[in-house]
């Protein structure tokens, strides 16, 4: 179960669940160092999917 | 933008900007669609709502507006303003060398051609490996993770070559600050314990080519006397997986218009044992009979969402493994800079001929505008190379309006390119599959979740 904080008032979610916070955008000034694996290199040869791809940061 | 679909009983919602993912009850879902694009509720759709109880209505629109207002739902794009910074470098960080312009097998659907794609049979001489080598290390700036596939045709044909640019390779890595990794692509055929050992000793990651269930497979994968190639390569397929203690390998399968019940296939190849697997709409021009076509789509489509349910199933009850495009990595995963870009086809990825010369990737090989120099005189000035450049989901006019960008990053120029002569418009085929690739991804996220 989630809470919020909304209007000075914590707030419990009935009706939505979330299951992943925002991600995509943290870091965005760090983004882009380019160290990373190709993608098409790893499994496909024939699409990209990235979104399964790992960062070498981490 | 948001993007909010029903699957196997569940509402799901992306925000598409911030990658937060919910799962609504019905009626938040329906409130949902009672709101634009741009997160203004619509007062009067929300009247129409008669079915719900009115403080179940309230409640709802008031969680909606609580997760606007902590930025995980309707949240604005802030990248634009950065794509200048991330699409400048254009550094080659990856090759992919195409050891063999030949192979060992005929398969119907090769987009090589058999092996060798638009010119002659040939060997990739040690010579051009290592100037590829050369040219790798010369052409990667900063970089120090460099890439190094195997492709070809059939890499395994040419097999002493690739010993000896991988010794070569290791050997300039130090002096040049550079970490190689190896990779290769094979049909499994000669693949005997020699060559299992070497590459368990260099290679970061293997795939292996097999389509699934047997009969699927020795349709299309057909030896020179036609035969299939099945039973050969099933168990040393397996040996090479136990020999690798089961990490850094793929099982790599094709489907075609023929098996759109590729799910079978799917779960075929994890009964066979193997966890890692990865299998792919074919990418076949119109009159080879193979290709996916518009009127094959709800199959294929519903196909994927099956499959879906039956991996939760299995992946929960001890029977894991796992599909490589359902994975997703919601907290983790790429950073967005490399979520615009994609593939990095004829910016930071490479395909070079036995001859040396250099193509935007594998799929263009052979295609002679796209010819972007060789390893010994280096890149030419192909302008098409800075198409390549340009090429990214905000300058594509169907990936900015996308739900799917983040996670498809635009698609495969290749495929763009043999259906639609322009590497900016998408293959629309590859779109839709795409896209109920990532709707399964996240449902599978949403099951998963609710078991932890
Ligand atoms: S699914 Fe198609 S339109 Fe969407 S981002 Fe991928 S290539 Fe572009
Ligand atoms: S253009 Fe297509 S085939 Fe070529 S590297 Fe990109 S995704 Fe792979």
């Amino acid at each position: 179960m989630l809470w919020y904080q909304m209007d000075m008032e914590v707030y419990k979610m009935k009706h939505i669940k979330t299951i992943n916070f925002s991600t995509l955008n943290k870091d965005v000034k760090k983004a882009g160092c380019g160290e990373c694996q190709t993608s098409c290199q790893s499994a496909c040869k024939t699409s990209c999917t990235v979104a399964n791809q790992k960062c070498e940061r981490k | 933008m948001i993007h909010a679909y029903k699957m196997h009983g569940e509402n799901i919602v992306l925000d598409v900007n911030s990658g937060a993912v919910h799962v609504l009850d019905d009626t938040a879902y329906a409130v949902l669609q009672c709101y634009d694009q741009n997160g203004t509720l619509d007062q009067e759709k929300l009247k129409r709502l008669t079915q719900f109880e009115p403080s179940a209505l309230d409640e709802a629109v008031q969680e909606i507006e609580a997760l606007k207002e902590n930025h995980l739902l309707f949240t604005h794009d802030p990248y634009e303003e950065f794509i200048p910074l991330w699409t400048k470098q254009t550094v080659v960080k990856a090759l992919c060398l195409h050891i063999a312009h030949d192979c060992n097998l005929r398969c119907s659907y090769c987009f090589a051609g058999t092996g060798e794609y638009l010119g002659a049979r040939s060997l990739m001489s040690l010579e051009v490996g290592k100037k590829a080598i050369d040219f790798l290390i010369e052409n990667s700036g900063n970089r120090r993770n460099l890439e190094v596939d195997f492709f070809g045709g059939e890499p395994l044909m040419n097999f002493d070559v690739v010993k000896e640019i991988v010794r070569y390779a290791r050997e300039r890595e130090k002096e040049a600050q550079k970490n190689f990794r190896f990779t290769i692509t094979t049909n499994v055929l000669l693949l005997d314990e020699d060559k299992r050992n070497f590459i368990n000793e260099h290679m970061h990651n293997v795939v292996l080519s097999l389509d699934g269930r047997k009969e699927i497979n020795d349709e299309v994968r057909r030896r020179v006397d036609g035969s299939g190639c099945y039973d050969r390569i099933v168990p040393l397929a397996k040996k090479m997986v136990e020999e690798r203690k089961g990490e850094n390998y793929y099982v790599r399968g094709t489907f075609t218009r023929k098996n759109l019940d590729f799910g079978a296939d799917v779960l075929h190849l994890a009964d066979l044992g193997f966890e890692q697997i990865s299998v792919e709409p074919v990418v076949a021009n119109k009159d080879s009979g193979l290709d996916i076509r518009h009127e094959d789509l709800d199959i294929a489509c519903q196909e994927y969402e099956r499959l879906a349910k039956e991996y939760v199933e299995r992946r929960k009850n001890g029977q894991w493994f796992n599909f490589f495009h359902f994975m997703v990595d919601l907290e983790g995963g790429p950073c967005v800079a490399k979520r615009l870009r994609g593939c990095g086809s004829g910016t930071e990825y490479l395909a070079v001929t036995p001859e040396g010369d250099l193509y935007p990737c594998h799929q263009f090989v052979g295609q002679k505008e796209f010819l972007l120099g060789n390893v010994f005189q280096g890149l030419n000035n192909n302008p098409v190379r800075e198409t390549f450049v340009e090429t990214n989901v905000y300058t594509k006019p169907e990936c900015n309006t996308c739900w799917a960008k983040f996670y498809c990053s635009g698609g495969c120029a290749a495929n763009a390119w043999q259906f639609n002569k322009d590497i900016k418009v998408p293959y629309d085929i590859g779109c839709a599959l795409e896209k109920k690739r990532v709707e399964c991804a996240l449902w599978i996220k949403s099951q998963e979740a609710e078991q932890e």
